[in-house]
């Protein structure tokens, strides 16, 4: 009875301590995300000052948003960019995952080329590339030269703009969908293709009928979450296109305009509003692909 | 037979293309970054350059290395500290599950799909009023916070590799909680500690978003300096270049020689999500 009764006192003070552990992580959540996200919301009804100050203004940031052409520009080429940039890069990394997942000369090498840009930041990568599409000295417009195409004016055509984001964003993502894919490809039995083809299936065959189905979980799993970035995208276009390129308008993303509103020009109102409808689009566009993956992804 | 072949050359086809469209980028930054400015021109941007010049290394360096220390003492601590209290958490949600553990897990989790740029706004103001805004120490805590979520879901699919029997055995031979995890728990979980440090390394060292809101100018990270140094008034290219290899070489680095570490965080913190 004592020894029992020790027992339990020892245990609950090991209780503690586990509290203890997980205390700073509660903490953090509560004042890092919680509280903030609320505030945020009222935020996004109040009318700021010069000085930090702020009043209600009940729905005036939500009306001046939604009249502002500019904003909804930023809502279209996000929404451009993410349905574009996500299907082309994951279509592009499963040919490229089932390509690596075989015996194939310089594998490593591939695999690390590919990988490349996702360890890279994005910061660089931006000035990379807008050295690579440089109008007039750039190397793709030299090359295209070669052929005697040429080469538009990649980050100041308002038409061509937002083409070369996507092609830089889907470039850098497909390292990280590669990654994932293979892992994925390689829970798949082998034993299935080996039937497959003792049954006289062809490699195109067993890719749709048993590759894509059983991959699809993994497929599913990129896509939400390079929707969530993709709606996010950022650093690499503030880094390619500068406030003062004609062709901003086609270029800039939801939260590229979101920087500007809040810590350029102040308008921390109308920043949280745009925050807000953000965080309302990817939350219901989640929910939506979660809902509709029964029609297409097979668990087994 | 033939099928096979074509196949076969297809397959090569496609990967050579991709290649060549990944190692351009790395051979026009080599090139243009060891030429001095006047080679860098329009008729000689294919060629390599006459002479092996670091000038705009030395340049660039010169421009960015306040910038380079300061990422140094954000990354290093940013890194430490979340690791070591994504390994607490991961223990306490794995191995010592009190009433709400799996809810309080799930709430963690749902930290990450909250875009961070929707409480942004709000935090400012928080560290304006703690004193730490535009300090390197402001930044450091605001990575370790939003650096929690995905390090505490990968120390917690580490240590479920653990098996229960081995804490119970402890417990038995009257092992703390505190005892189990620094005499157990740490050293079976120095590979974790390792993919998560270069996984957060990794981010915080290419992180943008913050940086730029939280600090200004001589408090900046690299990242903001190398965004400074392409406002400049005249375009060097070469000294951008330089810059641009000279900011991303610690995580190429730390990928080369630990790439697979790097991948396995990737996927710990992915897939088994």
């Amino acid at each position: 009875m004592d020894i029992k009764k020790q027992k339990s006192t020892l245990r609950k003070n090991d209780m503690y301590w586990g509290y203890l552990f997980i205390a700073p992580t509660l903490l953090g959540l509560l004042i890092f995300y919680i509280f903030p996200v609320f505030q945020t919301f009222f935020y996004s009804f109040n009318d700021w000052g010069d000085f930090g100050s702020y009043s209600w203004s009940g729905l005036e940031n939500y009306e001046e948003m939604f009249a502002n052409p500019e904003i909804w520009d930023s809502f279209r080429n996000t929404l451009i960019y993410a349905f574009v940039m996500v299907p082309i890069s994951i279509a592009i990394s499963i040919i490229v995952a089932v390509l690596l997942n075989q015996k194939i000369k310089g594998l490593t090498f591939y695999r690390t080329l590919f990988f490349l840009p996702v360890v890279t930041m994005p910061a660089a990568i931006g000035m990379i590339w807008k050295w690579l599409y440089n109008a007039d000295y750039g190397i793709i417009n030299h090359i295209l030269g070669w052929f005697s195409i040429p080469g538009p004016d990649w980050l100041t055509d308002p038409n061509w703009v937002l083409i070369s984001i996507i092609i830089v964003g889907t470039w850098g993502a497909i390292g990280t969908n590669m990654v994932i894919l293979l892992s994925g490809l390689q829970g798949i039995p082998k034993s299935l293709y080996e039937a497959a083809s003792l049954d006289g299936a062809g490699p195109t065959y067993s890719f749709f009928k048993i590759t894509l189905p059983l991959l699809s979980p993994t497929i599913f799993f990129v896509a939400v979450i390079s929707f969530i970035s993709a709606f996010q995208v950022f650093d690499f276009i503030f880094m390619m296109v500068s406030p003062t390129n004609p062709a901003i308008d086609s270029a800039q993303s939801v939260i590229y305009l979101f920087y500007h509103y809040a810590f350029v020009i102040g308008e921390k109102g109308i920043a949280a509003a745009i925050a807000f409808v953000l965080f309302l689009v990817i939350l219901v566009l989640t929910i939506l692909q979660f809902r509709l993956q029964k029609r297409w992804v097979h668990y087994e | 037979m033939t099928a096979v072949n074509l196949g076969k050359v297809f397959k090569y086809l496609i990967l050579v293309v991709l290649a060549i469209v990944f190692l351009m980028p790395v051979y026009v930054i080599i090139v243009t970054s060891l030429k001095p400015l006047d080679e860098v021109s329009l008729d000689q941007m294919w060629a390599l350059p006459s002479s092996i010049d670091f000038s705009s290394y030395t340049e660039a360096f010169a421009n960015l290395a306040p910038n380079f220390m300061n990422s140094i003492y954000l990354v290093i601590p940013a890194t430490i500290l979340s690791a070591l209290l994504g390994g607490m958490n991961g223990y306490v949600l794995s191995k010592w599950k009190f009433k709400g553990a799996d809810t309080l897990f799930t709430v963690i989790l749902f930290g990450m799909f909250i875009p961070y740029q929707s409480i942004l706004i709000p935090l400012i103001q928080f560290l304006r009023t703690i004193e730490l805004y535009n300090t390197i120490p402001g930044l450091i805590l605001v990575h370790v916070v939003y650096g929690l979520p995905i390090t505490t879901l990968m120390f917690r699919n580490f240590y479920a590799n653990i098996p229960d029997q081995m804490i119970e055995a402890a417990k038995i031979d009257g092992a703390s909680f505190l005892g189990i995890f620094r005499h157990i728990m740490i050293p079976l979980s120095i590979t974790g500690f390792v993919v998560v440090a270069i996984w957060q390394f990794t981010n915080i060292w290419n992180e943008f978003l913050f940086a730029v809101t939280i600090t200004t100018s001589d408090q900046q990270p690299i990242m903001v300096a190398l965004q400074n140094l392409s406002g400049s008034q005249i375009v060097q290219w070469n000294v951008q270049m330089a810059g641009a290899l000279i900011a991303a070489l610690p995580t190429l680095l730390v990928y080369i020689f630990l790439g697979k570490y790097f991948v396995r965080g990737l996927l710990a913190g992915s897939v088994k999500g």
